[in-house]
């Protein structure tokens, strides 16, 4: 989230889509509730089924799985009709000075509306190899700005080649005709939500976009996200109360296991994974750290780029020292123990699964509370894959499907040669440390019963597995031995952590401090690239004060703020550097005041005895763009390059802009520009996807299916009952009570067509394979009309819950049965949310 | 003093046993009346049970009396339909005959006087509507109406009353009240004096001694 | 002692159903085995372990707009006119001085008038039907907690303030407002329920549709007619005919006993 949980509550309008925010984060609706309530605040869900968020929402527009971009392109375009025409109703200022709107951008830059490659961006290659991958690539050179290194820029917005304009031009397409026809939404219906939504582009208006999974889960899911950047950048939203774009945590801890790095291509505090072309650390910092861009002809002048001008260097040093210590010595810094990634493998959970399933590569498996057997794409397929394991260690609160995965249903015990260790966790509240929430918020917790039997923390496990490894490889030279040999790993105090690692030390060593002294750093403004720092993840430095106390565990209930918009701020402790609402400096104008006077997050006080911001920790302690001499007028956006958000962002692998293509699975034929799927094949639906391939004895399991043969567009998602894959709500008889069975949703008219009943046992298949579950025929899915240039279909939605496996209180099939194991172009996170099914009675 | 058999063995078995239950059921039906009571012992619903347990038995003996006495069950259960003049005789009789009068002005009785035999029809009566009612709130609460229900409490209470003031004549009539010496005793050993008998059941007696003569 | 009470605004309420595992956790409820039957709906009606459940009701239809999903809490209402009282035999079911209708377990005789006479089917019968060794149980009030100045557990569990609990004054006034705010939002129906019905309820709800569409009768009546006539009526005249009938007995006997007494005399001389 760029805001916080509460800040919701100084929302005008909310715009809910891809989330069933009241199902999967209760929470969220007691601020929205108060928005509503407080403040008239308006409610959109955006959704191909009526859900319980869709229930207490104000507008309620439905959705064929899948079509953000043209929903939310859709948008953009009203909004930038709407601009022209009523200019007043908008903060221009904020899109000339606050975003690369104005910046002029490579006049050999084609879009997907050139007819010498419609549909596509300039620069396209499809890949010719059979291995799993993407579908083609792009060479971006095109894409970027005219000046690579000071932009020009025309604050009119009239150039033909600023971004304003492409961004025009590019979306010139998406009327609400052909976004209706595409998304199956009434063009009226469409018209309501982007009238609603528009009117928070007004100066002291503050709109929200609150997302999830059901965004984020597509081969196009990064776009998706993109789209809604634009939408809020347009209407001035970023930064500000009640504004931001607020991905919504799947789980409690996903934001702070997302900033310690649990995702392949980052290490901690988002530094990226050193690959095979960086031969020490200068090669690496060449590579990773962006060039300073400044815009010529902003009102700014100066263009902070965080990531630049040594501050890389900076966190990195830190970083190394805080994993080897004193064996981190200049010049290197122990850079070289640290693993390099091969920059062709795809090191996600859809690549390692295929790696895994070619079964040369990967012998071992840890699965530290996961559960791929049932969460994992085609997970037919992945568990499938286990079966090439030597051994299989999994820890978790209960044995998981994973675990089990040896004993499933179908699979011969006596023909599966892996090991399986299940080692028990402690559950949250039988260990100590600290979690982050949706909103960066760090918050300490407590123990508060001890774990039963031989469970452990996982801290504790990780400690006593560090600590047997480095015996194993004591005295071992080798390089790879380094890794463990070198690493620095001394958590043990007293007391109750005698013997195991406290996560108080390991807290202290995440902010950092100084290695000679030992004091806490109290922001990564103090940290240095000499080695005479340490810093696990520098985006924490400044959770501990000088005196070793540990802000996290601050728990002052009341909001001393003076600007009284629910920032808490002394309340735990959020990065950065409690800072609540990022990109804060976009919520004043010019001079530093702020565009909502009745909700300012921070403003610069021109009165008093110094003249300095006040309200929350501002983006940077700069004067004012007016206020500040020439030269250090600086942007607002400082973790961009050029100091100005991304309307135009030409750093995605599949393009500058979104463009609505397809899911790998579709029942549409052609995309919004007209192209046929007959031209390009399948894989044209989404030009850049990644198609994951997982066979067996020579068997694809990963079929792609035809609209022929699946005339229904199926989805998976959760209910607020139950828990990911289940072990933590399928073992509990009172959650069991609630849910009992996995059940698939469809709307009446299918069900008649198909002589389902309420309660009826039904089966869903894909290419993949088949679920059967319970029916809920309900009238909060309908049949929907879709067809670009007069061709009409009528499609379907099947919703199935994705909770279920064999092993538990609860027993039922896995939806993930049925998905495929394809990713987007740019994370690989699977497309779990739209494929192509059938129904019928079981 | 030459005795005459007024009861046998298993009327006498039977009505004591009637005699236990219905005062079970009484107390127990009265513990859900008077709340004070029924607080009390209600712990851990036995009142329920108690009063369902004896209704069981209750009509458990009856049903196995009837069919161990078939004949005579079936004639006794005629008798309380079986209406004729003398019963007139009784009735105008009776008001003096109660109240301590001549009881030489009370026509001969049968085996059950008119009195006992109004008592009786009563019983049967009352039994079914019991019955009836108490199966209705038992076994069918769940099937029938909520104003069934209601109905069926509603006249199981009236019943009960009525129950309660006929047992109470019941019980002063054969045992307090002065013109009925030997009720009791006859229904406690099944035995009652010729003389007795004379006097509350003469048209029997004459039956019997008849009958008795014959069989010499 | 002030009347407390809940105000449930079903305007607020996401169905999360915190509220109803809240009630079994704190209750030590043991959970129901269940079966899902083609609703969100489960367990499928109250029960003594489910003492408070969320009725899921669907109206309108997606395709033009007019789509709505309601949830309710379902539970004890708690009224002031509460038949349950009136017709408990053992006086087991009784009104808090808080106002809410407590129960004692141990003074109930598993009569079940209770479960019949409540307008709104809320007591449950738990035991052997055929033994009739049961007892009633319902919504507590979390008497417990709030006896010891906690709120309800429904209410601590609620994320989104859908329940509130305090002195039932005040959520009247906080209920009227709610209403007033739905009517101006086009809620045409809103309604606070509870603040007249059977006396006034301690469950009461800010509704955004007609009482019927959540499943409340519009129009609660308190015990029929019948109960009337047989707790106020049937019952003193079942006492005074006994006494009616002692009396006549008493005199019976000294009457005629008197009269044998002189005959016996006579017959002597």
């Amino acid at each position: 989230m760029t805001n916080h949980w509460i800040d919701l509550k100084n929302t005008d309008c909310a715009m809910i889509i891809g989330s069933n925010a009241a199902e999967n984060h209760p929470m969220s609706f007691k601020w929205l509730t108060k928005a509503k309530e407080e403040k008239g605040a308006k409610i959109v869900n955006v959704d191909p089924r009526f859900t319980r968020t869709s229930s207490k929402s104000d507008i309620y527009a439905p959705i064929r799985s899948g079509t953000d971009i043209a929903f939310i392109g859709g948008m953009i375009k009203w909004v930038l009709d709407d601009m022209t025409a009523n200019p007043g109703n908008y903060n221009m200022d904020y899109v000339k000075q606050y975003t690369n709107a104005a910046l002029i951008i490579n006049d050999s830059y084609k879009g997907p509306d050139d007819a010498s490659h419609p549909g596509l961006f300039e620069g396209y290659t499809p890949s010719t190899t059979s291995a799993p991958g993407n579908l083609g690539s792009y060479n971006k050179t095109t894409w970027g700005y005219a000046n690579t290194t000071t932009p020009n820029v025309d604050t009119t917005l009239e150039n033909p080649n600023c971004v304003f304009q492409l961004l025009k031009a590019h979306y010139s397409i998406y009327t609400t005709d052909k976004v209706s026809q595409i998304t199956g939404c009434l063009t009226s219906k469409l018209e309501e939500v982007y009238r609603t939504y528009a009117a928070t582009g007004n100066k002291g208006k503050a709109g929200t976009i609150l997302y999830a999974m059901g965004t984020t889960q597509h081969t196009y899911g990064t776009q998706n996200i993109r789209s809604y950047a634009i939408l809020q950048l347009l209407l001035a939203n970023m930064g500000i109360a009640g504004g931001g774009i607020n991905a919504l945590r799947g789980e409690s801890n996903v934001q702070g296991s997302t900033d310690m790095c649990l995702l392949s291509h980052i290490l901690p505090g988002y530094l990226k994974v050193p690959n095979e072309t960086d031969t020490d650390i200068d090669a690496y910092l060449g590579r990773v750290e962006p060039a300073t861009v400044t815009p010529a002809g902003l009102d700014g002048d100066k263009s902070a780029n965080w990531w630049g001008n040594g501050h890389y260097k900076q966190y990195m040093v830190s970083l190394l020292k805080a994993f080897y210590g004193d064996n981190a010595t200049t010049p290197e810094f122990g850079f070289n123990y640290l693993p390099k990634a091969d920059s062709k493998t795809n090191y996600t959970h859809i690549g390692l699964f295929e790696k895994l399933n070619e079964g040369t590569t990967i012998k071992g498996m840890m699965c530290w509370g996961q559960n791929p057997a049932v969460a994992g794409p085609d997970c037919g397929g992945e568990r499938n894959a286990l079966e090439k394991l030597d051994w299989l260690m999994c820890i978790d609160l209960w044995e998981t499907e994973t675990a089990a995965f040896w004993k499933r249903p179908g699979a011969n015990p006596a023909s599966i040669d892996t090991e399986v260790f299940l080692l028990p966790a402690a559950a949250s509240f039988e260990k100590e440390g600290s979690i982050s929430n949706s909103g960066r918020w760090v918050q300490w917790r407590y123990k508060a019963i001890d774990p039963p039997g031989d469970a452990r923390p996982d801290l504790r496990v990780m400690d006593e597995l560090m600590l047997k490894l480095k015996e194993k490889y004591s005295g071992q030279t080798a390089h790879n031995a380094d890794a463990i040999n070198k690493l620095a790993w001394n958590y043990h105090i007293s007391g109750e952590y005698a013997d195991h690692a406290d996560p108080n030390v390991v807290a202290k060593e995440v902010n950092g401090y100084n290695m000679s002294t030992g004091v806490p750093l109290t922001s990564f403004g103090n940290l240095k690239d000499d080695g005479t720092t340490c810093s696990g993840n520098w985006i924490y430095c400044g959770m501990f004060d000088a005196d070793d106390n540990n802000k996290a565990k601050r728990h002052d209930p009341v909001d001393r703020s003076i600007n009284q918009i629910g920032l808490y701020s002394d309340w735990t402790w959020c990065w950065p550097i409690n800072r609540r609402i990022i990109y804060n400096r976009a919520s004043v104008d010019l001079n530093g005041v702020p565009w909502d006077k009745g909700q300012p997050v921070i403003w610069w006080e021109y009165d008093g005895p110094s003249t300095k911001w006040a309200g929350d920790i501002p983006d940077g302690g700069w004067a004012p763009i007016n206020v500040a001499a020439a030269g250090s007028k600086y942007l607002p956006f400082i973790m961009k390059p050029e100091g100005v958000a991304h309307i135009w962002g030409f750093g995605r692998t599949d393009g500058p802009v979104p463009e609505a293509y397809e899911p790998w699975e579709s029942p549409m034929e052609e995309t919004i520009r007209g192209v046929l799927k007959a031209k390009g094949g399948e894989g044209f639906n989404d030009p850049c996807c990644y198609v994951g391939k997982l066979e067996k004895d020579g068997e694809s399991q990963n079929e792609h299916g035809s609209f022929s043969d699946f005339p229904c567009v199926g989805t998976t998602y959760r209910v607020t009952e139950h828990w990911q894959s289940g072990p933590m709500t399928r073992n509990l008889p009172w959650l069991v009570e609630l849910m009992p069975d996995v059940f698939v949703e469809l709307g009446e008219d299918l069900a008649s067509e198909k002589g389902i009943n309420r309660g009826d046992k039904v089966k869903v298949t894909t290419a993949r394979g088949s679920i059967e579950a319970v029916a809920v025929v309900t009238r909060r899915l309908h049949r929907m009309t879709i067809g670009l240039n007069g061709t009409q279909r009528q499609i379907d939605h099947v919703g199935i819950l994705w909770h279920w496996g064999y092993i538990g209180l609860s027993k039922g099939d896995s939806a993930n049965i049925l998905t495929p194991h394809v990713g987007d172009a740019n994370t690989t996170i699977p497309e779990y949310k739209t494929f192509l099914c059938k129904i019928e009675k079981a | 003093m030459e005795e005459i058999e007024r009861f046998r063995l298993s009327t006498r078995v039977l009505h004591w046993a009637i005699v236990i239950f219905t005062c079970l059921l009484g107390a127990s039906g009265l513990c859900i009346y008077i709340s004070q009571i029924g607080g009390w012992v209600g712990q851990g619903g036995y009142v329920g049970y108690i009063h369902r347990v004896c209704a069981i038995l209750f009509v458990l003996s009856a049903v196995i009396y009837l069919v161990t006495n078939f004949k005579s069950s079936i004639k006794f259960l005629k008798e309380a339909f079986v209406w004729g003049l003398s019963d007139l005789g009784w009735a105008l009789a009776a008001p003096d005959y109660y109240f301590g009068g001549d009881p030489e002005k009370m026509p001969p009785q049968e085996h059950i006087n008119t009195g006992q035999k109004l008592y009786w029809l009563a019983v049967i009566i009352g039994v079914v509507v019991f019955l009836v009612t108490g199966i209705l709130m038992w076994a069918f609460r769940d099937i029938v109406s909520e104003s069934v229900f209601m109905w069926s409490l509603l006249i199981h209470d009236v019943a009960f009353i009525g129950a309660m003031v006929m047992v109470a004549l019941h019980l002063y009539l054969g045992s307090i009240h002065p013109v009925m010496t030997e009720s009791l005793k006859s229904m406690v050993t099944g035995k009652a004096s010729i003389e007795y008998c004379e006097h509350h059941h003469g048209r029997w007696l004459r039956h019997e001694l008849k009958k008795k003569e014959s069989e010499s | 002692m002030t009347e407390k009470a809940l105000l449930i605004d079903v305007s607020k309420c996401t169905g999360c159903r915190a509220c109803q595992v809240a009630c079994k956790e704190w209750n030590g409820l043991p959970a129901v085995e269940t079966t899902c039957t083609g609703t969100y709906e489960n367990p499928p009606d109250l029960s003594p372990d489910t003492w408070n459940k969320i009725k899921f009701t669907e109206i309108g239809s997606t395709s033009d707009g007019t789509m709505r999903w309601l949830f309710r809490s379902e539970r004890c209402l708690h009224c002031t006119d509460a038949s349950c009282v009136e017709v408990c035999p053992t006086g087991a079911v009784y009104h808090h001085e808080l106002g809410f209708v407590a129960y004692d377990r141990t003074k109930c005789t598993g009569c079940g008038y209770c479960t019949q006479y409540c307008p709104f089917n809320i007591p449950q019968l738990s035991g052997n039907k055929l033994t009739g060794m049961q007892k009633m149980d319902k919504c507590t009030f979390c008497l417990d907690r709030v006896a010891n100045g906690l709120e309800p557990a429904c209410s601590k569990a609620c994320p989104t303030g859908a329940i509130s609990f305090g002195n039932r004054g005040d959520l009247i006034l906080k209920g009227s407002s709610r209403v007033n705010d739905l009517k101006s939002n086009g809620y045409s129906n809103a309604y606070l329920y509870g603040e007249h019905e059977l006396g006034g309820l301690h469950t009461m709800y800010v509704l955004d549709e007609k009482p019927e569409v959540y499943g409340l009768p519009a129009d609660p009546q308190y015990v029929p007619g019948y109960e009337v006539v047989r707790q106020d009526i049937l019952k003193p005249l079942g006492w005074a005919l006994i006494a009616a009938a002692a009396g006549g007995f008493a005199l019976n006997f000294l009457v005629s006993r008197s009269r044998m007494v002189k005959a016996g005399k006579k017959e002597e001389e």
